[in-house]
């Protein structure tokens, strides 16, 4: 008996002591918090959610909704996550759920789950690669809108990295003993994360002011991730679309969609190689007369020079920034009747005119 | 609680600790705080359900003591079948009322009298129901048959049917076997604890390395089956195979094991069943306590190999659609028990069954291209079998089938997960290497001890490194 008290004392001392670094990193940065607990803790406090080891974006997004009950939304990947609640007459009148969407298909899937009757109005951001027929955007699973936190997936999947970052110092021990209300590594260390109103707060990206494009450039040269190839539109994409747009008819929820904005340069360079993107400069003409027959609005924004906003509104080479967002927002205001009385024009012209930065209206810090 | 949970982390050395430390002079006491914990351990997922158990207990533990103090025919024979009636009556209303319903109402729709809607109900199948009703059916059974003394020891009793480490997913013990070890004294033993905590690593190993991330890709695959080719779909049957492998044997592997940190020597429940050299052996290797359990009790009294061709066809065929049943209240379990009885149908009838007892390759590094061929076939029956116990429905088994037998069949796979196919590779090695051991982790401890703990950190660190989202354990559902 002695001998095995002792061997299991030796044997897993190393064991606990790594565990015991891992579950304390976690746990004073909030990382092991259930979102349940802090869409509530978040709408009460003003504070950051950023979490650097999990990503319960989907689940977290569909649930603010349900317990905030805005009347409008802006839905769609990380490229809707600049439009902010200022942008309107009356806070709590607007959630961003931006990231609540991977693909097509997980429009319908998150309106469907969606429990509120108080939604009146859903800006939809269009990423353009949804359309190409070479992305696999239909294959996919369903996205999964459920609560799937788990300590023990977080601290058996993110528990070599966390050790790899603490040891390489990427967690700095400031972080560990801050004061910051704020959740998740990222919000601590680094003031990004979601805000209240849904919307991303990114400060390092904020800070560059220099114009980068070269992942961006590179990806076009070699035609990877969002900067596939595709001559022709996917017709099962505009299917799923066509079944959101019904369904959203059916709701008595009114949708103002947009194509996300890229970069100029960005933009040009893939007009430079436009029969490798041939798919992207079709699809206003495909898309706009789907959005006619039900009476919504559509807006092609690809190029973020249409807006008048320069290449430096932009973070990195295809997300716009806040001020972008709000040049979106006021061209939304100017042709959309609906948003007449959600949105005041001159004061959004004056937010414009006195924005802090090209990427920030009002300058943050949580 | 899972086993691969922070609960069961916690709770496990707690018992452990009380168990040898606090109450090891007193078997009562031992018992006494097993039971505890067990009843623990299974209402930490719902205490409701506890009553459904304890009501089993009570039923069985009475029918026992009735079954001792009569010889009166009729009456034992009552009593067994208030013990039968009891269990399977707990086990029909939770598990296959809907699917009964359902069925009848379409069986008298087909017949121009439409039932547009019948009465469901909306429950939840408790936990380990299949499980701990069969294990305490044995006890009534083979007290009945006079095979087993009754037991008047009603904490024992209770702990044997709720004992926590095969409460709700096996292996189904026999009361002969398990029973009688919560009578004697436990002592304990530096090197069955230790092996029994090497079964456990070895069992999470499986379950999060193996199952977990096979999950992923049979997953993606079987429900986009429409969408990808034969050779994929073939793929996505293999993943199945391992992840189900991985999940169940590695469940058992660690409820063998946590039973021996108590002292208690639980039936083998696998025996490195993809090894197999035809159907039968298989079947000899697979979920080994159930396999037995129905031979034992429906598949012998129904006359087993024994008569004519077509009884013995007949009793195949009741024993493997009885276990598909088992499985669950869908047909897709009732198609794969019957494609297995006619996969094993023709080897009992030809006497081959019996063909291949032994471990394959015994007492050699590699097998035969003969064995190599068996292995391949047999593993390749096995994964289409488990087509009809992954699909949705027996349509979608159907589709799935019929798209593997493609001409897309020709080409290669749309998705190369070489990491997983590494992996897999490597689990299968090490399984092969140890095929004669009771589990892939049974090491001589006369090996050094830098290699032992060096081989144990090594696991343990795979695990961390490979571990994917926390899933069920898919037999949690049986």
């Amino acid at each position: 008996m002695k001998k095995f008290i002792y061997n299991s004392i030796i044997f897993q001392m190393p064991i606990l002591i790594f565990l015991g670094i891992i579950l304390y990193i976690l746990m004073i940065t909030g990382e092991l918090s259930n979102p349940d607990k802090i869409i509530s803790y978040q709408s009460k406090n003003n504070i950051l959610y950023g979490l650097a080891y999990s990503n319960p974006v989907k689940y977290f997004k569909l649930k603010n909704v349900e317990y905030k009950k805005p009347e409008i939304i802006s839905l769609g990947t990380s490229r809707v996550l600049q439009f902010r609640d200022f942008f309107f007459k009356k806070p709590g009148l607007f959630y961003n759920a931006g990231g609540g969407v991977a693909t097509i298909k997980d429009f319908n899937t998150f309106i469907n789950t969606l429990q509120t009757e108080n939604l009146q109005v859903v800006i939809i951001g269009l990423d353009q690669n949804f359309f190409n027929e070479n992305w696999d955007n239909l294959k996919s699973l369903k996205a999964d809108y459920r609560n799937n936190f788990s300590i023990e997936t977080i601290v058996l999947t993110q528990g070599i990295q966390v050790l790899k970052d603490f040891f390489s110092r990427k967690i700095s021990i400031n972080t560990l003993h801050s004061s910051s209300r704020n959740i998740g590594l990222s919000a601590i260390q680094y003031n990004e994360g979601a805000r209240p109103d849904g919307s991303d707060l990114r400060t390092r990206l904020f800070a560059k002011h220099e114009l980068d494009f070269k992942d961006c450039f590179k990806r076009i040269e070699e035609g990877r991730r969002f900067f596939q190839y595709g001559r022709d539109i996917n017709s099962a994409a505009v299917k799923e679309l066509d079944l959101f747009l019904q369904n959203c008819e059916t709701r008595n929820i009114h949708v103002i969609a947009f194509l996300p904005p890229y970069a100029h340069a960005v933009w040009n360079k893939m007009k430079q190689k436009k029969d490798s993107f041939s798919y992207m400069f079709k699809l206003q003409e495909k898309l706009e007369p789907i959005f006619d027959t039900y009476s919504f609005d559509f807006f092609d924004f690809s190029d973020i020079k249409k807006l008048g906003a320069t290449d430096y509104e932009t973070l990195g080479g295809f997300h716009g920034s806040e001020k972008a967002y709000l040049r979106i927002f006021i061209k939304m205001r100017e042709k959309c009747d609906i948003l007449k009385n959600y949105a005041d024009l001159d004061r959004l012209n004056e937010l414009l005119l006195n924005s802090y930065s090209s990427k920030e209206v009002i300058h943050e810090i949580y | 609680m899972l086993f691969n949970s922070i609960e069961f982390a916690l709770f496990l050395p707690i018992v452990f600790s009380l168990y040898w430390y606090v109450v090891n002079k007193n078997i009562k006491l031992q018992n006494a705080l097993l039971l505890f914990a067990s009843y623990f351990f299974y209402g930490w997922w719902d205490w409701k359900f506890l009553s459904l158990i304890a009501f089993s207990s009570i039923v069985d533990y009475a029918v026992g003591i009735g079954l001792s103090i009569t010889d009166n025919r009729i009456r034992r024979k009552f009593l067994l079948l208030t013990s039968i009636l009891t269990n399977l009556g707990f086990l029909g209303f939770f598990k296959y009322f809907n699917f009964f319903a359902e069925n009848f109402a379409e069986a008298f729709t087909f017949l121009g009298q439409p039932i547009s809607d019948p009465a469901l109900l909306s429950i939840v199948l408790p936990v380990g129901i299949s499980f701990y009703t069969f294990q305490t059916l044995s006890y009534t059974i083979d007290v009945y048959r006079r095979k087993f003394e009754p037991t008047k020891d009603i904490v024992a009793f209770f702990a044997f049917v709720s004992f926590f480490p095969q409460l709700v997913a096996g292996p189904i013990e026999r009361a002969k076997n398990l029973l009688p070890q919560f009578y004697k004294k436990r002592t304990f033993e530096y090197d069955r604890v230790v092996d029994g905590m090497r079964q456990i690593l070895w069992g999470l190993f499986k379950k999060i390395v193996i199952a977990d991330n096979c999950a992923i890709f049979a997953n993606d695959i079987f429900a986009n089956y429409n969408n990808y080719s034969g050779s994929t779909l073939l793929l996505g049957a293999f993943f199945f195979a391992f992840q189900i492998y991985g999940d169940f044997s590695g469940y058992s592997d660690i409820a063998i094991g946590t039973a021996r940190l108590f002292g208690f020597r639980l039936m083998r429940n696998f025996a490195f069943p993809y090894f197999s050299r035809d159907i039968a052996e298989f079947w000899r290797r697979w979920h080994i306590s159930l396999s037995t359990w129905f031979r034992d009790y429906v598949y012998i009294p129904l006359g087993g190999s024994h008569g004519r061709t077509w009884t013995i066809t007949c009793n195949i065929f009741v024993i493997f659609i009885v276990s598909g049943f088992w499985h669950g209240a869908n047909w897709t379990f009732i198609a794969w028990g019957t494609l297995n009885a006619i996969y094993i149908l023709p080897l009992i009838l030809i006497n081959k069954n019996r063909k291949n007892t032994d471990t394959v390759a015994e007492g050699r590094w590699l097998p035969n291209i003969n064995e190599i061929l068996q292995i391949g076939i047999t593993f390749l029956m096995t994964s289409i079998a488990w087509i009809f116990f992954r699909a949705e429905n027996v349509q979608q088994a159907l589709s799935y089938l019929n798209r593997i037998f493609s001409v897309s069949f020709l080409t290669l796979p749309e998705i190369h997960p070489k990491k997983e196919i590494i992996l897999l590779m490597i689990f299968v090695l090490i399984e092969w290497l140890q095929r004669d051991k009771q589990h892939a982790l049974q090491i001589e401890l006369k090996l050094p001890r830098y290699l032992r703990w060096g081989i144990y950190y090594t696991i343990i660190i795979i695990i961390f490194q490979f571990s994917v989202t926390q899933q069920e354990f898919i037999y949690f559902q049986f």
